[in-house]
């Protein structure tokens, strides 16, 4: 069935590449809405369609067309955070901070709202927020993960324990004024 | 205090099941007496189960519409090549539009065939009859106008089909047209016959779906053409 989209697509056959975009885009929406933030999710999005109506005669068949399109969908969003970081020159982002200890005894964090998990996402560094989303979210392995980002195995644990440790940070409850209890 | 910041980076490991066998031990063994460790290993797979419920968001729809504004123009996909001069490949959908029009008349002419109250009072029932037999000629003549059109183009471009597709279309056709002259022979020898006019327009249905179907195919087998050397530009680029 994947040959038989992709083929269709590249022979322009009538609603083809609609039907592949309504399949596929709300997973590689929600890749690049959490890489590269909710301003340029949607340029993002069309970047990577764009992407794949070009690139489409390249698939073989050798993985599913999902896997495919999430792999090219990837690299499009990580081709535009390090164009960002050249720009912005922030070329180093990792997480460097030094937590203090869980406070008291016991876990901080209740049942966590998925809206309050996307939010706290957002205000993570991109690279941090990068290995979490490919670890965590997405489900690759560490060594997918460093292969993408061009780090080590090491790195990728050790960010994404870092981003795990900011997020809980994050979702601390507020007191009554807001003071993270 | 210190054997929780030497275990700490461990943590996230542990949740993820990645620590050898003497490493998971080690941190368990942590666990069971220090709260404020267990809590935070607690808090860690939190946020990773949560995470894992992440799932698909639907863009805005207007993504799409400025995607396809910014795609190569082409057939009404706007995703692929778009038809080979010199072919009538806007005639085949301008067919299979008239088709569905007309199996739509049908539907409801045929519909209300069939609801035909069977007792009715000899006047409502010769009006009804007459009714309904001027609204089924009218049917008939749509079908079978469309049905024409249809052969024409199907004669200009018979290269278009599969030879063994365009057999087996023809044999299909022949079958249908003799259930559809059986029905009108019927039909005129007892015009208030419910069966004739349920199978007359079963038959016409069934007519009016392969030639739509056979349309659409052979819209499909234009559009895999190879384009003329003046189409968009094929896919190149690196390899992923």
């Amino acid at each position: 069935m994947d040959l038989t989209l992709a083929a269709r697509c590249r022979d322009g056959a009538a609603g083809a590449f609609e039907e592949l975009y309504r399949l596929h885009a709300p997973r590689l929406y929600g890749l690049a809405r959490r890489l590269v933030g909710p301003d340029e999710a949607d340029d993002m999005l069309q970047e990577i369609f764009l992407t794949v109506h070009r690139k489409l005669a390249l698939f073989r068949g050798e993985s599913s067309l999902s896997t495919w399109l999430f792999r090219l969908g990837t690299n499009v969003c990580l081709d535009h955070l390090r164009s960002r970081a050249m720009r912005t020159g922030r070329l180093n982002d990792a997480l460097d901070d030094e937590f203090e200890d869980g406070a008291g005894a016991g876990p901080i964090l209740g049942v966590i709202a998925r809206l309050d998990l996307e939010r706290a996402l957002d205000a993570l560094p991109p690279r941090a927020r990068t290995v979490f989303v490919l670890h965590d979210v997405e489900g690759l392995e560490h060594q997918d993960v460093a292969s993408l980002l061009g780090i080590s195995e090491g790195t990728s644990k050790s960010q994404l324990h870092k981003a795990r440790m900011r997020l809980r940070q994050q979702l601390r409850p507020r007191t009554h004024d807001g003071v993270a209890s | 205090m210190t054997r929780c910041r030497e275990l700490e980076e461990h943590l996230s490991l542990y949740v993820d099941d990645l620590l050898d066998p003497a490493e998971a031990a080690e941190v368990r063994t942590h666990l069971d007496t220090c709260p404020a460790c267990a809590g935070l290993v607690t808090d860690l797979s939190r946020i990773a189960s949560t995470a894992r419920l992440l799932g698909p968001i639907a863009p805005p729809a207007h993504v799409y519409t400025a995607l396809t504004s910014q795609l190569p123009r082409t057939n009404s996909d706007t995703g692929g090549q778009g038809p080979a001069p010199g072919r009538p490949h806007w005639r085949w959908a301008a067919v299979a539009a008239t088709l569905v029009a007309t199996a739509g008349l049908a539907y409801i002419v045929g519909g209300r065939t069939a609801s035909t109250p069977p007792a009715a009072p000899a006047a409502a029932t010769t009006r009804a009859l007459d009714t309904i037999a001027s609204e089924l000629e009218l049917a008939v003549h749509h079908y079978e106008q469309a049905i024409r059109e249809f052969d024409t183009v199907a004669t200009a471009a018979d290269t278009e089909l599969a030879p063994d597709v365009a057999a087996s279309v023809r044999r299909s056709l022949r079958a249908l047209d003799t259930a559809i002259a059986e029905s009108r022979q019927a039909l005129e020898t007892d015009p208030a016959s419910e069966p004739a006019r349920i199978s007359l327009f079963e038959a016409l249905r069934r007519k009016i779906d392969l030639l739509q179907t056979t349309a659409l195919i052979v819209n499909e087998s234009q559009g895999s053409r190879p384009a003329e050397p003046a189409g968009p530009a094929n896919a190149t680029g690196r390899e992923l």
